[in-house]
C-alpha cells in the first residue's frame, strides 16, 4: 500500500530537482570529500571495512560495481585525516588507465609507460592528499620542505602526455626517469615523518584495470613492491578477477576483503536501509514492505539501492497501481543490469560468445531457484542458493571462465563450495532483482510485498537447488564454447587459440585496440541522450561526429554551445553522458 | 674376408669414406639472391615468419620436438643479430653522421679489395657479435650516436626491460651453440644461479608456446629498437642540422618543411626503418613525416 500524500505530490520545481540530484549523487567519485562524514552509513560490516583500510597490511577489495568500494575508501581517506592516530592516506584513482591500452597494441614498451603512469599517479595523488592533511596539522610545525621531491605540475603534465599517447619532452622525460618506486617509497615514508604519522596507506581506487589484463598483472608487481613495513597498499578490484599475474598470490600477498554485502547476511536489510536513510532521507515517503523488496533488489550494492528508489518515486507519476510501478521499477532496472553485463562483450570482444551463453546460463540459474521458491510458498524457509555440481566447471576452463565473468559484473554472488554426497557444488545467490521480476517469492496472481518480505526473512533451506551444467545448458551450447578470435590480419587464416604467431605465414597474430575502436563510437550513439539531442548531434556541422574526436577537443562545451538551444546545462548533461559512457565500458 | 686384428686399434669409430672428396662451398650460398630492397626489421620479420612456420606447422602435425625446437631458436636469434648488422649497415650508407662515425673505423684489406661498396659497412661488423645487449648498445652508440645508449651496455629505460630478455635469450643461445643446448655453469651465473642451479648440465627443452614468447620478445625488442632509433636519428636530423640548437653540427642539410621537396630525404630514413607487410605496418610515409613536422615546429618554437 502506498500513502496518497505521495500520490498528490505536486511535481518538483527546478530547485528541487537541483536538491533532489544532490541528495541522490549515488557515484562517490562525485561526492565532496565534506559530504562523506555526514552521508556515509556505518554498520558493523562497514566499520570492519573501514579498518581494513586504514590499518596495516596490503588489502584487496573486492566488489562489484556500485558496491560503494570508492566511497569506503573516500570515507576512510577523511578518517584519516581527521585523526592523528591514523596513518597518512593517499588516494589514487586509476581509472584513466584505459588511455593507455592502445600503446599495448603499438608499443613494446608499453609496460614501462605503464609502469611510470601508475607511479605518477601515485606521486600526484600523494600531493593531493597531503594537502588535505597539511590543513589539519596546522598546529604542527611540518618542515614540507623535504616534501618537495617532485614538481606535482609536471608530474601532471607528464600524466597528461601518456593518457594523450604524446611522448614527453626532454624535461618530462627527465621527471620519468626519476619516477621510481623506492623514491616514492621514501617520499611517503618522509612525510609520514614530517606529518607524525606512524603509517602510510596507499588507496589504490579503481585498479580492476578490465580491458588490459596485461597492465593488470604488471599493477600487482608494483603493488608488492611498495609493501613495506610502514607502507600499506590497497588497491579495489571486481570480483572473478584472476589475472593478477604470476608473481602475486592474492590471498597470500594480500587480504582480501568482501565489501559486497552478502544477501544472505542475518543484518542485510538493516544494513541497506540504515545507508539508505543515511544517504537518502526522503526514502521514508516509500511504504517500508516495498522499501525492503527494492532494497533485496539491491543485491547487496548501495548505488544500485539508490537507482532502484529513485526510478520508483519516478515510476509512481506513471503507474497507476503500486503494483505495476513495482514491477516497471524492478524489469527497468534488471534490463540495465543485463544491459552493463552484455557490455563484456565490447569490453573483451574474445569473450562474446562466453559472454552469451553466460546471460543463458543465469536465466536458467534464476528459473532453477524461482522454481525451488514456489515449491517453497507455503513452506517456512526460502531458497537463495543455487548449487552447480563443481565436477562440470573446474575441468573446463570456459564454464569457469563464463560463470567469473557473471561474477563480475555482479550478476550472481558466489558463495562457499559445499560438499554433498560424493559431490562438491559450487554455489551461488541469482540477481535477487533478477529472481522478483520472476516472481520467485509471490504467490501466482497476488502482489503482496508483505508475503514476500516475509518470506525473503525465512531461514534458508538447508541444501541448494542441485544442478549441473549440462542441466543447466544443452550439451551443444556447453561443447560449442569458445573464444572469438579475429583472423590473422596478415593471411586471414584461421588463428589457433593461445598462439602468438600465425600458423600458415608465421606472422604476428595481433588484437585490436578496445580503446579505439569504442572511440569510433558515433557521439550521438552514446546511451542517455535525449532524442532531440541526439538528432542535434547528428546534424550539426561543428561537432565531431565520434566520440573519439569529441573527447579530444580542448573544450567541448563551448562546441556544444554553437548548437543552437544547447546552453551551459545541456552541454554539460550531453558531457556527462558521453563520460558515463566511457566509465561503463572502460573502467 | 676376416678384418686384421690391427684395424681394431685404428679405427674405434668405423666410418664409410664420404663421397665428396673436396666440400665445394661456392655451392652452398645462393647466387642469385637480390640483397636488401627490404627494410631491416622486413627482414627480420621475414626470416622470422619462416621460421615459425617451421615449428608451428611441424606442431599442427603432431611431428614436433624439442630438437626442432633448439635448432629453430638458433635461426631466431640468429634473425635478430642479422637485423642489427642490417640497420648499421643501412645507415651508414644513408646518414652522415653515421657515416663520418664509421670513416675512423679499420676495415680488413681483403674486404676493402674484393666487396661491392653498398656491402662495405657490414664488413666493419664482421669481427663483432651482435647478440649480446653491450655490443648492441655500443655499436649503436659509436656507429650511431644513439641517445642514451652506451659503451657499457646502458640502454634506454623504456627498452631496458626489452633488452634484459634479449640478454638472457643469448646467455641460453650460448649452450645452444657451443653444448648442444645444454646448461652452462657460466650461464647459469648469468641468469640466475638461485633459480638455474639445479639445472646445470640440464638440456633445452622448449615447447611451441615458449619458442613463441622467445619470438614475440625478440620481435618486440626489435621494433622497438627500430622505433626508438628511427625517431632518435630523425629528431637528430634536424636538431644537429643547419638550423638546429645542438652546438656539433652533423648535418649539412636542412629540412625545407615542405613535403614535395623533402621527400627524397625523408623517404630514405622512412625506408630503412618501415615495415611495409605483415599484420602491423608502419603508417604511410606521409603521416610519419607530418608527425615529424610538428616536431619540428615544437622544437623551433621553443627558445
Amino acid at each position: 500500500m502506498i500513502s496518497t500524500g505521495l500520490d498528490d505530490a505536486p511535481s518538483l520545481t527546478a530547485d528541487e530537482e537541483q536538491e533532489v540530484a544532490h541528495q541522490y549523487e549515488e557515484r562517490a567519485d562525485h561526492l565532496e570529500l565534506d559530504a562523506f562524514a555526514t552521508n556515509t552509513a556505518l554498520t558493523d560490516d562497514s566499520e570492519d571495512w573501514i579498518k581494513s583500510l586504514t590499518g596495516p597490511g596490503a588489502k584487496l577489495l573486492v566488489g562489484p560495481r556500485g558496491c560503494g568500494k570508492t566511497h569506503l575508501m573516500r570515507y576512510a581517506f577523511t578518517q584519516c585525516v581527521a585523526d592523528p592516530e591514523l596513518p597518512l592516506a593517499v588516494y589514487i584513482n586509476l581509472n584513466r588507465y584505459y588511455t593507455l591500452e592502445p600503446l599495448l597494441r603499438r608499443r613494446p614498451d608499453a609496460m614501462s609507460t605503464f609502469y611510470v603512469w601508475v607511479l605518477a599517479n601515485i606521486v600526484v595523488g600523494f600531493y593531493e592528499s597531503v594537502e588535505a592533511f597539511k590543513a589539519t596539522s596546522q598546529g604542527l610545525a611540518l618542515d614540507v620542505d623535504s616534501l618537495q621531491e617532485f614538481d606535482p605540475a609536471e608530474v601532471r603534465d607528464l600524466i597528461g602526455a601518456y593518457e594523450k599517447s604524446q611522448s614527453p619532452d626532454a624535461g618530462l622525460e627527465t621527471v620519468a626517469t626519476r619516477l621510481t618506486i623506492d623514491r616514492v617509497k621514501q617520499l611517503l615514508i618522509r612525510s609520514a615523518d614530517v606529518l607524525k604519522r606512524r603509517r602510510v596507506v596507499l588507496l589504490l581506487d579503481d585498479a580492476a584495470l578490465t580491458l588490459t589484463p596485461e597492465y593488470l598483472s604488471h599493477f600487482f608487481d608494483i603493488y608488492r613492491a611498495l609493501k613495506a613495513p610502514r607502507i600499506a597498499p590497497k588497491a579495489s578490484v571486481y570480483p572473478g578477477t584472476t589475472e593478477y599475474g604470476p608473481n602475486f598470490h592474492a590471498g597470500h600477498e594480500a587480504d582480501t576483503v568482501f565489501v559486497w554485502k552478502r544477501v544472505t547476511d542475518g543484518n542485510y536489510l538493516a544494513f541497506m536501509q540504515d545507508i539508505g536513510a543515511k544517504r537518502f532521507p526522503d526514502m521514508a515517503q516509500i511504504p517500508e514492505d516495498i522499501r525492503a523488496m527494492l532494497a533485496y533488489s539491491a543485491f547487496g550494492v548501495p548505488r544500485a539501492f539508490m537507482t532502484l528508489v529513485r526510478s520508483y518515486l519516478k515510476n509512481l507519476k506513471r503507474q497507476s497501481t503500486a503494483q505495476s510501478t513495482f514491477n516497471v521499477t524492478i524489469d527497468e532496472f534488471l534490463a540495465d543490469r543485463v544491459r552493463e553485463y552484455m557490455t563484456l562483450k565490447d569490453k573483451k570482444p574474445q569473450l562474446a560468445t562466453i559472454v552469451e551463453v553466460g546471460k543463458r546460463l543465469f536465466n536458467s540459474m534464476v528459473e532453477s531457484v524461482t522454481d525451488a521458491n514456489q515449491a517453497l510458498i507455503d513452506g517456512d524457509s526460502r531458497q537463495l542458493y543455487i548449487g552447480i555440481d563443481a565436477s562440470g566447471v573446474t575441468d573446463k576452463p570456459y564454464v569457469t571462465r563464463m560463470l567469473l565473468l557473471l561474477e563480475e559484473a555482479g550478476m550472481v554472488y558466489s558463495g562457499p563450495a559445499v560438499s554433498h554426497g560424493d559431490r562438491d557444488y559450487k554455489r551461488y545467490v541469482p540477481h535477487l532483482a533478477a529472481l522478483q521480476a520472476k516472481r520467485a517469492f509471490a504467490r501466482k496472481g497476488g502482489f503482496s510485498p508483505k508475503f514476500s518480505v516475509e518470506m525473503l526473512s525465512r531461514p534458508d533451506e538447508k541444501h541448494p537447488v542441485r544442478r549441473s551444467m549440462s542441466t543447466l545448458l544443452d550439451t551443444p551450447t556447453l561443447e560449442g564454447l569458445s573464444l572469438d578470435l579475429p583472423n590473422c590480419l596478415n593471411c586471414r587464416a584461421k588463428r589457433v587459440e593461445g598462439a602468438k604467431y600465425c600458423f600458415t605465414c608465421g606472422e604476428r597474430l595481433t588484437d585490436e585496440s578496445t580503446y579505439d575502436r569504442l572511440m569510433l563510437t558515433a557521439l550521438a550513439g552514446v546511451p542517455g541522450l535525449t532524442d532531440w539531442q541526439r538528432d542535434k548531434l547528428s546534424n550539426w556541422q561543428a561537432v565531431p561526429k565520434t566520440v573519439g574526436e569529441f573527447i579530444a577537443l580542448q573544450d567541448p562545451g563551448t562546441t556544444l554551445r554553437t548548437i543552437r538551444g544547447v546552453g551551459k546545462v545541456r552541454a554539460k548533461t550531453i558531457i556527462d553522458a558521453v563520460q558515463s559512457f566511457l566509465d561503463e565500458y572502460l573502467s | 674376408m676376416s678384418i686384421p686384428s690391427a684395424s681394431f686399434l685404428d679405427t674405434i669409430t668405423p666410418f664409410s669414406a664420404p663421397t665428396k672428396g673436396k666440400l665445394d662451398t661456392e655451392n652452398w650460398f645462393d647466387p642469385n639472391h637480390v640483397t636488401a630492397i627490404q627494410s631491416p626489421v622486413d627482414e627480420f620479420r621475414s626470416n622470422l615468419a619462416q621460421i615459425n612456420v617451421l615449428y608451428l606447422r611441424a606442431d599442427a602435425r603432431g611431428e614436433y620436438t624439442s630438437m626442432l625446437g633448439s635448432l629453430v631458436y638458433l635461426g631466431m636469434v640468429s634473425a635478430a643479430e642479422g637485423y642489427f648488422r642490417s640497420l648499421l649497415r643501412r645507415l651508414i650508407l644513408v646518414d652522415e653522421a653515421c657515416r663520418h662515425n664509421a670513416s675512423s673505423r679499420t676495415l680488413t684489406y681483403g674486404a676493402a679489395l674484393h666487396h661491392a661498396e653498398d656491402l662495405l659497412p657490414e664488413a666493419l661488423l664482421e669481427g663483432v657479435s651482435l647478440a649480446n645487449t653491450k655490443n648492441v648498445a655500443t655499436e649503436l652508440k659509436t656507429l650511431c650516436n644513439i641517445s642514451q645508449m652506451s659503451k657499457d651496455g646502458n640502454v634506454p629505460a623504456a627498452l631496458e626491460r626489452l633488452f634484459n630478455n634479449f640478454e638472457s635469450i643469448c646467455q641460453v643461445r650460448h649452450c645452444g651453440i657451443h653444448r648442444f643446448g645444454k646448461l652452462g655453469s657460466q650461464q647459469a651465473l648469468r641468469l640466475g644461479m638461485d633459480k638455474h642451479k639445479p639445472l646445470l648440465e640440464k638440456p633445452l627443452a622448449l615447447t611451441v608456446l615458449q619458442l613463441q614468447e622467445i619470438a614475440e620478445a625478440l620481435e618486440a625488442l626489435i621494433r622497438a629498437v627500430n622505433s626508438y632509433c628511427f625517431a632518435d636519428i630523425l629528431k637528430r636530423t634536424h636538431s644537429a642540422g643547419p638550423t638546429g640548437k645542438e652546438k656539433t653540427k652533423l648535418y649539412q642539410d636542412t629540412w625545407q618543411l615542405d613535403w614535395t621537396q623533402d621527400q627524397k630525404r625523408f623517404n630514405e630514413y622512412y625506408d630503412i626503418f618501415a615495415s611495409v607487410g605483415g599484420s602491423q605496418p608502419s603508417d604511410p610515409a606521409a603521416n610519419v613525416y607530418a608527425a615529424f613536422m610538428t616536431f619540428v615546429t615544437a622544437y623551433n618554437a621553443k627558445k
